[in-house]
């Protein structure tokens, strides 16, 4: 054939295997989630929300106390996690950089990868050795410590993002630097900062080694910061183990609210942080 | 081939060399037409109609000079020295088209005035020296852009304006006058005294192109 | 200069133009005060010594453009006259500023500065995230002023000042990013207006802009100076033969030339000069 249709027909087939690489990728994720609302959705029931996990073997009873605990972890992590994470970010962004803000930019990335049972055991010899019991004070630690670096990066690189001529503008007027910050650079930037959060917490509410040794999971409600407490992804992991069916689809069931927390999150923190101001005239 | 030129060309440049040309086109052609004017008259012969001709010419080239200098401040923007050479290239222009002009209007007195082959032409034949010298000199000063040249051409308008007036004077005052060769006289050292003094403006736009100073009109 | 670039004066009718020349009326051109004395200004950028010994006097009311081929300082320059120069690492000044007497250098806050001496850039900048009003009046709500009948009003006259109001009064409510590049201009030019500065400094400010949004431009900074001092920097010689009243050559960081705008550009003292502007090179 001509060297005109031998590359046309090398494009083709670019495109084609492009195409193909992303129905690989796409196909394993699309199927998880597939077989997570199938088989978690007959688990969804009224006592399922409500009630408390039952002695092992019987069926019936419910997950309410780890959607509870799930919820207070999040939050509680991201009251330490978010405004530090942020404040890292944008004093790295703005004023970081100089061989301090390298030395600390290379620990952020060296934390984005580390193992995160590390971390719990971390904790667990911190916090839980110390307190002498495991709580939720032990379990935020560690989820914060994982949850850091990764609204730190984002962070930092949302307000590089954000183009030197804003900066400029607003300190032409005759604004302080830290209010340029505030009231335009971290306004410019905010739906990045809102993904990265975004990324940390779903990240951080499916961590279960660190669980393992800072909360150790519990039958009832939250009772204290200072005492053990339960959480989605160990009731995951213990339901699914359990060699009663009734378990497992609550296990499954766990995982689908577990995904509709952060899925839920998602979306109310985009809509949040939209544009408030028509684009076209 | 050659030396590389140090500066670009610009796309004025072709306008400017244009412009340059046809002005000195109407120099020469406008010194031919003083010169056979002057001789003319002091060999008594009628060239009317080769010296309209080229008259004719020469305010044509003059429009021609003037739509080109407008062309090219409406396309380049000219500004400083090319501003001001376009400027003076307009005036010097009408200056050798008034040469053009004057020198019509001396080979018209052979023609008004019959016989004057019996007048003392020394006057005439002394100016028309002068300023064959000064339409030279002030080609010359735009031709090289000579300040000094260009300078030069006041002193000897003041030469050829003495000439005029003790003609005049010496034309009311003598009490034996021949009417005709005063009068032609007289017409014709007036046409010359013009001539001198557009030549002196032309060394006024000289001065002007080169160091931008203006010179009062006297 | 024989035209003299007032488009007021235009406007007015004869009696109102003959009570001004009787005395009645104060010209600005009579009025020979600097508004900006420059002595003997240096400005580095680490190593790179990019202003040389700058010396010169802005005339209050006057539009003074700064012309030079790129890298010649012309930036640097206005950006010294409002302490933005030292915003860049490693940026240093020496020499004085002097705006209305007071050296701007000498132990003032440089936040004061800016507010007296505004800057306008060469792309339009509008605040993304706000509003067309929230961006005129930017100025004035992140210094702390929310009386909202002030800020209406700044807002009125920022852009009737601009000649944008007509275009945007019924939607005030739009992102500031949704107008088109000359109007964002405008919009940029407006928002330096409301703190009410006494000079205005414009970075090729329609360098960015189509021809007829220039003309926009260039017909608002001729009507602007009335009430402001303008300096503008421009890379385009027509710009600064057609608007400024006063022209400064820069060249490799020194001042070749500044005199005014007739003069310098039908005749120029400085050999240099004339090569530049005839565009022998640059």
């Amino acid at each position: 054939m001509s060297s005109y249709t031998f590359r046309r027909f090398k494009d083709k087939m670019a495109y084609v295997f492009g195409f193909l690489c992303v129905l690989i990728t796409i196909i394993p994720l699309g199927s998880i989630l597939f077989e997570v609302v199938r088989n978690g959705f007959p688990a969804l029931n009224v006592e399922f929300f409500t009630g408390l996990l039952g002695p092992i073997g019987q069926p019936g009873g419910g997950i309410a106390n780890s959607i509870q605990g799930t919820l207070i972890l999040i939050a509680l992590t991201s009251i330490i996690g978010v405004p530090v994470g942020i404040m890292s970010g944008i004093y790295l962004a703005e004023f970081g950089d100089n061989r301090f803000g390298g030395t600390v930019r290379f620990f952020i990335d060296v934390f984005l990868g580390f193992p995160s049972i590390v971390i719990g055991i971390f904790a667990y010899l911190v916090i839980v050795l110390t307190m002498r019991n495991f709580s939720a004070i032990a379990g935020a630690f560690s989820l914060s410590i994982i949850m850091l670096p990764i609204v730190a990066k984002t962070t930092e690189e949302a307000i590089r993002l954000v183009p030197n001529s804003i900066r400029e503008a607003s300190m032409a007027l005759g604004v302080r630097r830290w209010r340029t910050i505030v009231s335009v650079v971290l306004s410019t930037a905010k739906s990045g900062i809102a993904t990265g959060v975004i990324l940390a917490i779903a990240r951080i509410a499916g961590e279960t080694a660190p669980l393992i040794m800072t909360i150790l999971g519990s039958q009832w409600f939250f009772a204290g910061f200072d005492g053990p407490m339960d959480a989605l992804p160990l009731r995951i992991w213990r339901m699914s183990l359990l060699p009663y069916d009734y378990a497992r689809q609550q296990g499954w069931g766990a995982a689908l609210i577990l995904i509709l927390i952060v899925l839920t999150l998602n979306i109310a923190v985009r809509f949040l942080t939209r544009r408030k101001y028509r684009i076209s005239m | 081939m050659g030396r590389m030129r140090l500066e670009l060309t610009r796309l004025m440049d072709i306008g400017l060399e244009r412009l340059k040309n046809m002005t000195l086109d109407m120099a020469r052609l406008s010194e031919k037409t003083v010169s056979t004017a002057i001789d003319a008259y002091k060999e008594g012969e009628n060239v009317a109609e080769q010296i309209f001709r080229w008259s004719d010419e020469l305010r044509i080239l003059q429009d021609e000079v003037s739509d080109l200098a407008i062309e090219v401040i409406a396309r380049y923007q000219p500004v400083a020295s090319d501003l001001r050479l376009i400027k003076s290239c307009m005036e010097i222009s009408y200056g050798f088209s008034r040469f053009g002009r004057y020198a019509y209007d001396i080979s018209q007195v052979l023609g008004i005035f019959s016989d004057i082959s019996l007048c003392n032409k020394t006057s005439i034949e002394d100016a028309g020296k002068h300023v064959k010298k000064m339409i030279k000199v002030s080609i010359n000063a735009f031709a090289e852009q000579n300040i000094d040249l260009a300078r030069s051409l006041s002193k000897m308008d003041e030469v050829v304006d003495k000439i005029y007036l003790d003609f005049v004077k010496n034309a009311a005052k003598a009490p034996d006058v021949d009417l005709k060769c005063a009068l032609s006289g007289t017409l014709i050292l007036r046409y010359l005294e013009r001539i001198a003094d557009h030549a002196t403006y032309i060394g006024d736009s000289v001065i002007y192109i080169v160091s931008g100073e203006r010179s009062s009109r006297k | 200069m024989r035209i003299k670039l007032d488009l007021n004066e235009l406007k007015e009718t004869d009696d109102l133009l003959t009570s001004k020349r009787n005395g009645t009326a104060q010209f600005s051109e009579t009025l020979d005060k600097y508004k900006i004395e420059i002595e003997l200004l240096n400005a580095w950028f680490s190593e790179k010594h990019a202003l040389k010994d700058i010396s010169m006097n802005i005339k209050a009311n006057s539009v003074t453009a700064i012309i030079g081929p790129s890298g010649c300082g012309k930036s640097t320059l206005i950006r010294c006259l409002n302490r933005m120069h030292e915003l860049t690492p490693k940026a240093r000044v020496s020499g004085q500023v002097r705006l209305d007497n007071e050296d701007i250098y000498a132990g003032i806050d440089p936040v004061i500065i800016r507010r007296k001496v505004g800057m306008v850039f060469q792309k339009p900048n509008p605040f993304p995230t706000m509003s067309i009003y929230d961006n005129v009046v930017a100025g004035l709500k992140l210094n702390g002023v929310k009386d909202k009948k002030k800020l209406d009003e700044a807002m009125r006259k920022s852009l009737e000042l601009a000649s944008l109001w007509d275009e945007v009064k019924d939607d005030l409510k739009l992102s500031g990013s949704s107008l088109s590049g000359g109007q964002q201009q405008r919009l940029c030019i407006a928002r330096a207006l409301a703190v009410e500065p006494e000079v205005l400094l414009m970075d090729e400010p329609s360098s960015a802009l189509d021809p007829i949004a220039t003309g926009k431009i260039e017909q608002l900074i001729i009507s602007l100076k009335e009430h402001y001092t303008i300096v503008i920097v421009t890379h385009n010689m027509q710009q600064a033969a057609r608007i400024a009243d006063y022209t400064a050559f820069l060249y490799l960081g020194e001042l070749i030339e500044y005199g005014d705008t007739a003069h310098l550009f039908e005749n120029p003292s400085k050999e240099l000069t004339e090569r530049y502007i005839t565009g022998k090179f640059g």
